[in-house]
């Protein structure tokens, strides 16, 4: 039970921080102001 | 980190650190931090670190089948809350197949580029001019909108159109521009459309446009010019300060943006969280949208408003538009040596502008495309001196004819329209742009017709 419970965790946990990473990319990508902010 | 060698929680918690210290405070036998070790109790390293790159690869395919499917339900056009004004990005891939949901094998489609003129900033979403051209060309054409509002000639729908090209369609492209004036990549409002494609290789060969290109990766890196705006003696320093730093990261972000689009190109993310945010959640804050910037952002409704008549041309703002309708033909025209105005061919705005209608697209976008230059409103145009009226008009015919010269069709709209028709000094309200679509309709299928799309 431990086991699957360890085993749940890690893939859970794993899964969530990959998606993470993913969306990090698309984030960190963006502007920091929306560009009307910029522009004029 | 395998369960043989991990302790229990309850030794985890009743293990007390040891409080032997060295002579410079260190501990001597240090011992991990308890979130570590918990961390260690419940997690399989091996198996947290395949779930790590299988959560990534799954983003990643999800994101594939996303950049090949649009978002957007009832699509009218990338309005205030689907659009860069707020943050929402549109990747080019869903443009593309946005532009391409429920047409025809047959159909010509009208891809309506540039800015917020043809996107019709203050025409609510029942009378924006587009509804009217799409009556006036009939079932043979599908008109789609990709225009917003900060887009320049050659962004947003150019690029959709020339990728609509590629992939063998039958397109016809309306973009706006200004009296002698086109962007260079480098200075493009919202130059992520044109990278992003040009990483993905959507876009047509063009050898001249490749070396712009090559010369707008190379300004990128170059240190920051001196702002006049900073040496203002009135300026707030503090303020001039916050331009600096935002113009630094914008500097910044632009001389990454081929690696980034490049990264996107293989992996996606863009595409995914983009279509997140437009479908289930928002994940960015930013001014406008305040406490409800997590919101889906399918559940913001277009917000564009008619402006009543008497709003439209607000006194505080009268100095600031003539003189936004006086620059753009200042550089162009000179007094010829009879003391009239005639057109200065050899200054840098034209030789500038005509370098930049040759390479901003590929001569087989060119002569798809109807350009259109705009006249401002009568409200403030009746108030320019004859002389000014001279350089405007000296300005507009340069214009058009350096365009055609470039091959593309191009013309003028809005010469003989009322103050009623227009919204503002240069967009125009719904019975503008009505007139606007009767103007371009008759030009549309001329080109249609020159093509070979259609037959009559």
């Amino acid at each position: 039970m431990k086991i699957v419970l360890r085993w749940t965790v890690s893939v859970v946990i794993g899964l969530f921080v990959g998606a993470i990473i993913h969306y990090s990319l698309y984030r960190i990508g963006l502007p920091l102001q929306p560009f009307i902010y910029m522009s004029f | 980190m395998s369960q043989s060698t991990s302790p229990s929680l309850a030794a985890i918690e009743t293990a007390a650190p040891p409080a032997a210290v060295d002579s410079a405070g260190h501990r001597a036998n240090p011992t991990s931090p308890a979130g570590e070790r918990i961390f260690q109790h419940l997690i399989i390293g091996n198996v947290f670190l395949i779930s790590v790159l299988v959560g990534f690869l799954v983003c990643c395919i999800i994101g594939w089948v996303e950049s090949h499917q649009t978002p957007f339900k009832r699509f009218l056009r990338f309005h205030h809350w689907i659009n860069p004004q707020t943050q929402f990005y549109p990747t080019v891939s869903q443009m593309i197949e946005t532009a391409k949901l429920d047409a025809q094998p047959d159909q010509v489609l009208v891809i309506i580029g540039s800015d917020s003129i043809l996107f019709g900033s203050g025409q609510p979403v029942r009378q924006i001019w587009t509804n009217h051209l799409q009556e006036l060309l009939g079932p043979k054409y599908k008109v789609v909108v990709m225009a917003y509002p900060g887009a320049a000639f050659a962004d947003s729908g150019a690029v959709v159109a020339e990728a609509l090209l590629k992939q063998n369609e039958k397109v016809l492209l309306v973009s706006h521009l200004f009296i002698g004036h086109l962007n260079p990549l480098d200075k493009a409002a919202h130059p992520h459309v044109f990278w992003e494609a040009r990483a993905r290789h959507l876009l047509l060969d063009d050898p001249d446009r490749e070396a712009e290109v090559q010369k707008a990766i190379a300004s990128f890196s170059e240190p920051a010019k001196k702002d006049d705006a900073a040496h203002k003696p009135n300026a707030d320093p503090e303020q001039e300060a916050k331009k600096a730093l935002a113009a630094a990261a914008e500097r910044g972000r632009r001389r990454e943006m081929p690696l980034g689009f490049g990264l996107d190109a293989a992996l996606r993310f863009n595409d995914l969280w983009t279509a997140v945010g437009y479908r289930n959640f928002f994940t960015v804050w930013e001014p406008l949208s305040k406490d409800k910037f997590y919101w889906a952002r399918k559940d913001f409704p277009d917000p564009e408003r008619p402006t009543p008549l008497e709003a439209r041309n607000p006194p505080r703002l009268y100095d600031e538009h003539m003189n936004l309708i006086r620059q753009w033909s200042m550089a162009l025209t000179r007094r010829g040596a009879d003391g009239r105005w005639e057109e200065d061919s050899a200054s840098r705005s034209w030789t500038d502008f005509e370098h930049l209608s040759r390479v901003a697209m590929p001569a087989e976008v060119r002569k798809r495309t109807l350009a259109v230059v705009t006249y401002e409103s009568p409200f403030y145009r009746r108030d320019l001196t004859p002389d000014e009226t001279q350089q405007q008009q000296l300005g507009l015919q340069g214009t058009v004819r350096r365009m055609n010269e470039a091959g593309y069709d191009c013309l003028t709209v809005g010469a003989d329209f009322s103050i009623e028709d227009y919204f503002d000094v240069i967009h125009f309200a719904p019975s503008g742009g009505a007139k606007m679509a009767d103007t371009l309709a008759p030009e549309l299928k001329k080109l249609a017709k020159q093509l070979g799309y259609v037959s009559e």
